[in-house]
């Protein structure tokens, strides 16, 4: 009996809802399970026992170790969640934040308001975000136009203009960095190295305000998504308002991506193999992959960050290269695999 | 009863170009329509306008009497369903999870399908002969297949109407007049009105109640198959003069001359 054949008689006995529960029940098992071990390594190993009496390793853990695997977490399950809509959404098994020219967009945008000052905010809210919300908002916008032509979204033209616009976002950032003085400059190179780095939960707790409203958008949209996956004029004729689920899902990606992407730079990849391995586990019924890439992305990035904390020892791998050199290669296969179906 | 009424529908895609010209046509509740014409000519488009896919330019579309715009659009997938030409197949879906998806009109939108979802999405399979493929993937199937699946899952919806663009153009001999011979035990049984484009002149007859031919954008003809399928008429329908029908065994044929 084939792999699917055994999954597809599990199916028959457990009622969709109760699958569900099990799936995301799994997950949250496997999230404690990364944020345990990312907690744990690092250059400095935690000891649980040295925590209730060793005022300095208290310090190091809850004002440097969990504020950095927290923010692991936020920004894998953000960037995870994106990329499971944004495949569903354009029919697109590559699609995710980086291939789309969402995150060029909105390193573009950040850079630009660090380079004319990091610390400015407008009404409480750090101007980085916005003007990275801003910059993926217009690359979202400009790829999806050029790849909407007349009725379809053409799957191949999609990836292109991603890439191309995320070619000239980046072509951008180095004018910026180039022109700016070397103090911005140097900054605008940091933060575009990617680093998790971070003191303290304040930081943590204003990207929740925007993050979660995004997060509660995009698990409402999953049923819209799943019919949109099946087929586009199929979930017109279902009911799906198919323009205004497309706009939320922009505008919410756009936010989503640009708040990551203001703090962490542009991490790639992770919106694209998480959505996979969720497939993987649990089919592809996006009502399933979405909370499930949620979850699981979280912990990837928790994992990958661990990687490049303690993989070289005492320096430091930028997270982004970590997940780079997992999934560009993963990419590679999969537009491989892809081609027996002739997406690309 | 008038189920369907289309009043004068314009429709262009592009400016000046217009697709649709002061289209009207009326659907009985509980018969089988079928539209036919030429490539081009503007079928898909103003079966789209019927299934309220797209709005007209000008002109209005009555279901029950009703405008479509006053209502809302998952009550309206309750009544009435599309299979569109082609369907996508970006993702390995299951044909039983393509199926589902029909059922989500009568789901809550916070609630999974239930055991109840899932047998009717069986059943629907059951009608179009296809339940032997419910738990292959879609992206395995042959075209015809997932036509068919399609069509399930329109069915799937409980429909008191079916809209369908060309649902047999990949399918053999026998599943094409399956496909017939399935909608037209759904109408007798519960009812159902079909709305069909298609190519397939020769399963028109006797089956339909109304032929609907379209030529340049507008009603060319219209009226039972025996009025609408003669050679005169579909010769001006299709701008072909070689154009044959008749009869073998009390069975309508139709034909264009390949040596003319």
């Amino acid at each position: 009996m084939t792999r699917s054949a055994v999954v597809d008689t599990n199916r028959k006995t457990l009622s969709a809802e109760r699958r569900l529960i099990r799936s995301l029940l799994i997950m949250l098992l496997v999230l404690a399970l990364c944020t345990f071990v990312s907690l744990w390594a690092g250059y400095e190993r935690i000891n649980i026992f040295n925590l209730s009496h060793d005022e300095i390793a208290r310090s190091v853990f809850f004002r440097l170790r969990l504020p950095r695997v927290v923010m692991a977490g936020i920004i894998g399950a953000t960037l995870a969640a994106v990329g499971a809509a944004l495949q569903a959404m354009f029919r697109n098994p590559l699609a995710e934040p980086l291939t789309l020219g969402v995150s060029g967009g909105g390193a573009l945008g950040a850079s630009l308001a660090i380079s004319l000052g990091w610390g400015a905010r407008v009404a409480g809210t750090p101007i980085v975000f916005l003007a990275a919300f801003a910059g993926a908002a217009v690359s979202v916008s400009i790829v999806y136009r050029i790849a909407r032509a007349g009725a379809v979204v053409a799957s191949g033209s999609l990836l292109l203009a991603g890439i191309v616009v995320n070619l000239i976002a980046n072509a951008g950032v180095l004018t910026i960095q180039y022109v700016s003085d070397q103090t911005r400059s140097l900054q605008i190179l940091r933060w575009l190295i990617g680093s998790l780095d971070v003191v303290g939960f304040s930081l943590i707790w204003q990207m929740l305000l925007f993050l979660i409203p995004g997060w509660i958008v995009l698990l409402l949209l999953a049923r819209d998504l799943q019919l949109l996956a099946v087929d586009e004029e199929s979930a017109a004729s279902l009911g799906v308002n198919v323009q205004r689920c497309e706009r939320a899902i922009y505008l919410v990606s756009s936010l989503l991506v640009g708040v990551t992407v203001a703090v962490g730079g542009s991490i790639g990849f992770v919106g694209l193999i998480v959505p996979h391995i969720s497939r993987l586990l649990f089919g592809q019924d996006v009502r399933f992959v979405l909370p499930c890439s949620l979850l699981l992305g979280a912990g990837f990035l928790m994992l990958a960050d661990a990687l490049a904390r303690s993989v070289l020892g005492q320096t430091e791998l930028p997270v982004g290269a970590v997940t780079g050199i997992l999934g560009g290669p993963f990419f590679l296969w999969l537009m491989r695999r892809q081609q027996r179906y002739a997406i690309l | 009863m008038i189920l369907l009424d289309a009043l004068d529908l314009h429709f262009e895609y592009a400016p000046q170009r217009p697709t649709l010209q002061s289209v009207s046509l009326r659907i009985e509740s509980g018969s089988m329509a079928a539209i036919i014409g030429s490539n081009g000519c503007g079928k898909s488009t103003l079966i789209r306008l019927l299934g309220g896919l797209l709005q007209p330019k000008k002109g209005k579309v009555l279901y029950r009497g009703l405008p479509f715009k006053h209502q809302d659009r998952r009550h309206f997938a309750r009544q009435l369903a599309y299979v569109p030409q082609t369907t996508s197949r970006a993702f390995p879906f299951t044909s039983l999870e393509v199926v589902l998806t029909g059922r989500t009109p009568h789901t809550s939108p916070f609630r999974l399908e239930n055991t109840m979802d899932v047998k009717q999405a069986m059943d629907a399979l059951e009608t179009v002969a296809m339940s032997h493929v419910a738990h292959r993937r879609i992206t395995e199937l042959s075209g015809g297949e997932r036509q068919l699946v399609s069509v399930a899952r329109a069915l799937a919806q409980q429909p008191e109407c079916i809209l369908l663009d060309e649902p047999s153009s990949s399918l053999d001999l026998k599943h094409r007049a399956g496909l017939i011979r399935a909608l037209t035990e759904l109408r007798n049984r519960t009812g159902l009105t079909v709305v069909m484009v298609t190519h397939d002149l020769a399963l028109l007859d006797p089956g339909f109640d109304r032929v609907f031919a379209l030529g340049c954008g507008s009603v060319a003809a219209s009226g039972s198959p025996a009025q609408v399928l003669r050679a005169s008429v579909l010769a001006e329908t299709y701008d072909d003069p070689y154009v044959r029908t008749g009869r073998v065994d009390g069975h309508l044929c139709v034909w264009s001359e390949v040596h003319a």
